[in-house]
């Protein structure tokens, strides 16, 4: 694990954000995947810190008070990882 | 038929059906500065979230990108930036604060989140849209 908080400002591109927090997810999937299956994850990509929950809002603000500064990927822990549907 | 037709009365929140047939909502976006923005917003009613806006328009608004996500729209899945975003529907309500999503191609829709609670009516007949 990093230090708690990442103090670099990091501004990721989207392709580049997702890159990186995908491993992190694919070792969840298998760990956690059953058991918390369609639930949301929300990954911080330089500590590899993750943070669990069922509402997205709930989730981002958690990963926001330990990494202030941080930018986050989020996924649901299913075959689809995608969060939301639009249409 | 004109945005000026939005009526707030009595607590309820009036809309419109569009020429298109989209069901639309006002929505007061507060942007970080303070400003209010006031925007039609199209209902989803797939979407479970609260709301998604136009990249530009997110951006204008001054909000923190908070990173990405993966979202499906139709048979493709896209990246979308999520902001923190304070809203108010119908500028009848306190303002509060939503995930939003950054990156669709129209200006503004909302969906579950945003109408939790509350009831919906919508005549395509009288062509009135009432959320109470």
């Amino acid at each position: 694990m990093a230090e708690p908080d990442s103090l670099a400002n990091k501004n990721y591109p989207r392709e580049e954000l997702d890159s990186k927090c995908w491993p992190i997810f694919q070792r969840l999937m298998e760990e956690l995947g059953v058991r918390y299956e369609n639930w949301i994850v929300v990954i911080e990509p330089d500590s590899g810190d993750y943070f669990l929950g069922l509402d997205d809002y709930e989730v981002l603000n958690r990963a926001r008070k330990k990494h202030p500064r941080a930018q986050f990927f989020a996924y649901r822990l299913a075959d689809n990882p995608a969060v939301d549907t639009l249409a | 038929m004109e945005k000026h037709q939005l009526h707030l009365q009595d607590g309820t929140i009036h809309g419109r059906i569009d020429e298109q047939g989209r069901v639309l909502l006002p929505v007061i976006v507060i942007a970080a500065d303070g400003l209010e923005l006031e925007i039609e917003a199209a209902i989803i009613l797939q979407f479970a979230g609260a709301m998604a806006l136009h990249e530009d328009v997110a951006r204008r608004l001054g909000w923190r990108r908070l990173g990405t996500r993966r979202v499906s729209i139709g048979f493709q899945t896209v990246l979308m930036d999520h902001y923190l975003g304070t809203i108010s529907l119908g500028g009848r309500l306190e303002p509060s604060q939503h995930v939003v999503l950054g990156g669709i191609k129209d200006s503004a829709v909302i969906g579950q989140k945003m109408l939790s609670g509350r009831s919906l009516r919508i005549d395509f007949g009288n062509s009135t849209v009432v959320l109470d």
